[in-house]
């Protein structure tokens, strides 16, 4: 799927990778409205590994009504069966996902609690889909238990606009950013506030990703100082700041952290896209003018694969595969250990071959492995020990 | 504790939960697992000795050459050294569970592989039992850094002796469960083949049928190798900082800082932070190292070394000791399948009365009594009971006193287990700092192994009688019993002086034992921590 100027539809406004059953991965679309003919859509397109493409054609569209407004942020259920919706009407919506790649549907329920709550800006599931957080632009921020909707934390001067927030991989902690560059931790447990994070006079902390690596416990943010986006990287025993290093060259908009936590990246208000190996904070990929000049509202990993999705209003949805490092397949392992088992047998064989003095066989090397011996009838009065279970004896 | 962190201590003080008990079964399985593999060996290696080595016309059963022996009984050890270095490797490049599944297919496929050793002539069938208990020696080698690892993940600081403990007394049970498989197969054909004994009648004392005893007891290993990965594979992932959990946080931020710009600091701020950083920077081969932790490495390395040997020695060879004081009656007194059922239930009633009790005896103490206490008591009561056996051995060799010698050989496994062989494996993983913990827990846990090698091939030899005409067919003249059970002794009274070099580690928090609380202290003072808002 490439550029779709010109097209009749509307400018893609959001997107999100669905992991499926049998590492099957979706992509979920949002269109906003363009004009009269071009109503507000939601699209899902499966995506092809071996070619590295979305379907030309949506497997399913739910069409948003005009009231409705337009989509403005998706999160996905870590179970991927559902998804929610913010709409700039000031609502969330459900969906729910059912059938089969050729029989897909997509079904719409209400949230209660999150009718009229004003555009959110950012909407998240925790790790382990047991939480789900709304930013709004009014910098009201709002934790609840899913799928109960249970309050956990309801706040409404969290920030002055909610920019940014992710939960960390142990659905602890929620980080979340505003737009005056202020970054806090909520501990999510208790409902409360836990710390801020330490800047400078000039930084501005705009976006925020935990590492999804358990042997990282590290929160990555992006910081604006002056006119240079810097990556910094925050320890979360402390929350003191260990570091810093410039990834991207512009100003960044959105990061994004892959599944396994190898890799985070980065993409730019001018359309370039980075991707960082964690474990070294160096650059493995860059592209250019990805999205050429237009800013890029949405970045995230591929579930299985080492492949980037990224949509801008003005080139639509682009899926990008990452030019990084083989990781060491599993077939692999099993070649490696295949490899030395055989090995080990030829060096048994031939030990075998050439030491016969070793295993000393009374009755020389043609022996059958068996021993035939013939017995005897049997004389049960000649056997001395029929009392099996007598006493123990000791 | 003014330094501890507020996440390491809440998890420290976390309640007993029903999910520990459940880590602990599917960790031990593990365990159970590795001793059942390891030890049912020595259950079968007197009946391939008569299925492959019989003499027409000889007066004693035939039995395995002392070479044969040696590489049966021990090339499962060389095959976990090897196995431990493989996946230690392996377990840095992929994900833990990924290994899990290996190291148990692993098992599961070279024990059925052992029970099924092919070859047209007897050469083959022993080369090949060989290569196969190589091979899931490997398995062993992989599975067994992995089962400590999954427990220490879950437990808490007050109970972390007795959850480690527990793990690692499953291997009792694996040993008690070798013991009754050996003894359910061989009363069941010995049921069926009434045959006489090797002396009235030595062609008539074996039966082909037999050869499929001691193939039985091997595959049956992979039984609990394929429950434990049934149940490895059932267990989420744990979403969890581990680096957290196992107290690794600070290596972990000294890592990412080494690749990102640092901060200026003001001045007398830089100069307090270099000091620190120089002072916990110190690597394994350091000067620093060694003033601080290289007594206790020491202490580790040589109290497992020293532990293994007798350990090892004694599970492999106990049915030797049973037939010179005469529990087990000469082999020539019984037949093929009858021998196979004395020694099993002779080291199965060991096991149920002395190993098992002394696992379990240090799960509920180790954190009341503490490590050092157990282990100094253990390696004490090995070396009085020991001491007692070997010097009035001519007495003990007699018939009538032999349920005393029994008793007493008994309580040198039951202070094996209430003892080093359970603090030694604690130990290591507690006083050594966060960063260098794993590397001084694998360095110890390999000298326990070489320990293995040396008391499994060494004892075999020593064992032997002084006695040329005593000996068995091919063995060398050794030392005899008495003075095999004598050098055990003063083996385990140096394992007894080596464990004054190991600090106590009951009830303190990792960072507490590695002195890295310290500096903590520093740190925590330095630090200019935002007010939350």
């Amino acid at each position: 799927m490439g550029n779709d100027a010109g097209s009749p539809q509307g400018p893609v406004t959001c997107g999100s990778w669905i992991r499926r059953p049998e590492n099957l991965n979706l992509v979920v679309l949002g269109r906003s409205r363009r004009g009269n003919s071009c109503p507000s859509l939601l699209e899902i397109f499966s995506f092809d590994p071996k070619t590295t493409s979305l379907s030309t054609c949506p497997l399913t569209t739910y069409v948003l009504e005009a009231e409705e407004g337009d989509p403005v942020a998706i999160a996905v259920h870590p179970s991927g069966d559902d998804f929610v919706c913010a709409l700039s009407n000031g609502s969330c919506k459900l969906f729910e996902l059912y059938g089969r790649e050729t029989n897909m549907k997509l079904l719409a329920k209400e949230l209660a609690p999150l009718q009229g709550i004003g555009p959110q800006k950012c909407i998240a599931f925790s790790v382990d889909g047991s939480k789900f957080a709304a930013g709004g632009l009014d910098g009201h921020l709002r934790i609840m238990e899913w799928p109960s909707m249970r309050v956990i934390l309801d706040e409404p001067r969290a920030h002055k606009s909610v920019r940014d927030m992710d939960f960390s991989l142990d659905s602890e902690f929620l980080a979340s950013t505003s737009t005056d560059g202020s970054a806090r931790i909520w501990k999510i447990e208790d409902g409360v506030p836990l710390t801020t994070l330490s800047r400078n006079s000039d930084e501005k902390i705009e976006l925020c990703r935990f590492s999804m690596d358990g042997t990282k416990p590290f929160l990555f943010c992006s910081v604006q100082k002056g006119d240079t986006s810097v990556t910094a990287v925050y320890e979360i025993s402390t929350w003191n700041k260990i570091g810093h290093k410039r990834l991207i060259r512009k100003s960044a908009s959105v990061m994004s952290i892959s599944h396994d936590g190898k890799y985070l990246s980065l993409g730019s208000k001018d359309g370039d896209i980075c991707v960082v190996e964690v474990k070294k904070m160096q650059i493995y990929h860059y592209s250019k003018r990805l999205h050429l000049g237009t800013n890029i509202a949405y970045l995230e990993f591929c579930p299985g694969e080492r492949v980037l999705l990224t949509t801008s209003v003005e080139w639509g949805a682009l899926v990008t595969k990452l030019t990084v490092p083989k990781d060491w397949k599993e077939w692999q392992i099993y070649l490696v250990l295949l490899g030395l088992f055989l090995a080990s047998a030829v060096a048994f064989y031939i030990f075998f071959e050439n030491s016969d003095s070793f295993w000393n066989f009374p009755m020389g090397k043609d022996q059958p492995a068996r021993p035939r011996f013939k017995p005897v009838l049997k004389d049960p009065q000649s056997y001395d020990d029929q009392n099996i279970w007598g006493p123990v004896d000791m | 504790m003014a330094g501890e962190l507020g996440v390491l201590n809440a998890l420290d003080v976390a309640k007993t939960q029903w999910y520990h008990f459940t880590a602990i079964v599917i960790a031990g399985m593990g365990f159970f697992t590795d001793a059942y593999d390891l030890f049912c060996i020595s259950l079968v290696t007197k009946l391939l000795g008569r299925l492959y080595y019989t003499e027409p016309g000889a007066p004693k059963p035939g039995s395995l050459p002392p070479r044969v022996q040696a590489s049966v009984t021990g090339v499962a050890l060389c095959g976990t050294l090897a196995g431990q270095l493989f996946f230690g490797w392996l377990g840095d490049k992929m994900g833990r569970k990924r290994v899990y599944g290996l190291t148990l297919i692993l098992m599961v496929v070279c024990s059925l592989a052992s029970g099924l050793s092919f070859g047209s002539t007897p050469e083959g069938v022993m080369a090949s039992l060989c290569f196969f208990r190589f091979w899931l020696g490997f398995g062993i080698g992989g599975d067994y850094p992995l089962s400590a690892t999954i427990m220490s993940e879950y437990a808490n600081k007050k109970t972390r002796g007795a959850f480690i403990a527990a793990v690692f007394a499953m291997q009792g049970f694996g040993i008690l469960a070798g013991g009754v498989v050996a003894l359910i197969v061989s009363y069941a054909y010995d049921q069926k083949y009434k045959l006489p004994s090797y002396e009235q009648n030595p062609e008539a004392s074996l039966d082909p049928a037999f050869d499929y005893v001691w193939r039985i007891v091997l595959m049956f290993g992979a039984v609990p190798a394929a429950l434990t990965y049934y149940w490895r594979m059932k267990m989420p992932e744990t979403a969890r900082y581990t680096a957290l959990v196992a107290k690794n946080a600070k290596q972990a931020a000294a890592d990412m800082s080494k690749v990102l710009q640092v901060e200026l600091e003001a001045e007398e701020e830089k100069v307090k932070k270099l000091t620190e950083n120089e002072s916990n920077k110190y690597g394994l081969f350091t000067k620093e190292f060694v003033k601080r932790h290289g007594l206790h490495l020491l202490g580790t390395t040589t109290t497992w070394f020293l532990l293994d040997i007798a350990f090892y020695s004694q599970n492999l060879f106990q049915k030797d000791i049973f037939s010179a004081i005469g529990w087990i009656p000469p082999a020539k007194e019984m037949n093929a399948i009858h021998e196979v059922y004395k020694i099993a239930r002779a080291q199965t009633l060991i096991a149920l009365c002395s190993t098992v009790p002394g696992y379990w005896f240090t799960v509920a103490l180790i954190d009341y009594m503490g490590r050092f206490a157990i282990q100094l008591l253990g390696f004490f009561f090995m070396t009085v009971f020991m001491f007692a056996l070997a010097i009035p051995y001519d007495h003990w060799s007699e018939k009538e006193n032999r349920i005393g010698f029994v008793v007493m050989y008994s309580f040198t496994f039951f202070f094996a287990n209430f003892g080093p062989n359970s603090t030694t494996f604690v130990v290591p993983a507690e006083i050594f700092p966060a960063r260098l913990r794993s590397t001084c827990h694998g360095i110890s846990a390999a000298a326990g192994k070489a320990g293995a090698i040396v008391g499994a091939f060494g004892f075999l030899y020593a064992a032997q009688s002084k006695d040329p005409s005593k000996t068995d067919a091919g063995y060398p003249t050794g030392i005899g019993i008495k003075n095999s059970l004598i050098m055990l002794g003063v083996i385990n009274f140096i394992g007894m002086l080596f464990t004054l070099l190991v600090p106590e580690s009951k009830g303190k928090s990792l960072e507490e034992l590695s002195g890295e609380n310290g500096e903590n202290d520093a740190e925590h003072a330095v630090s200019a921590r935002t007010v939350p808002v």
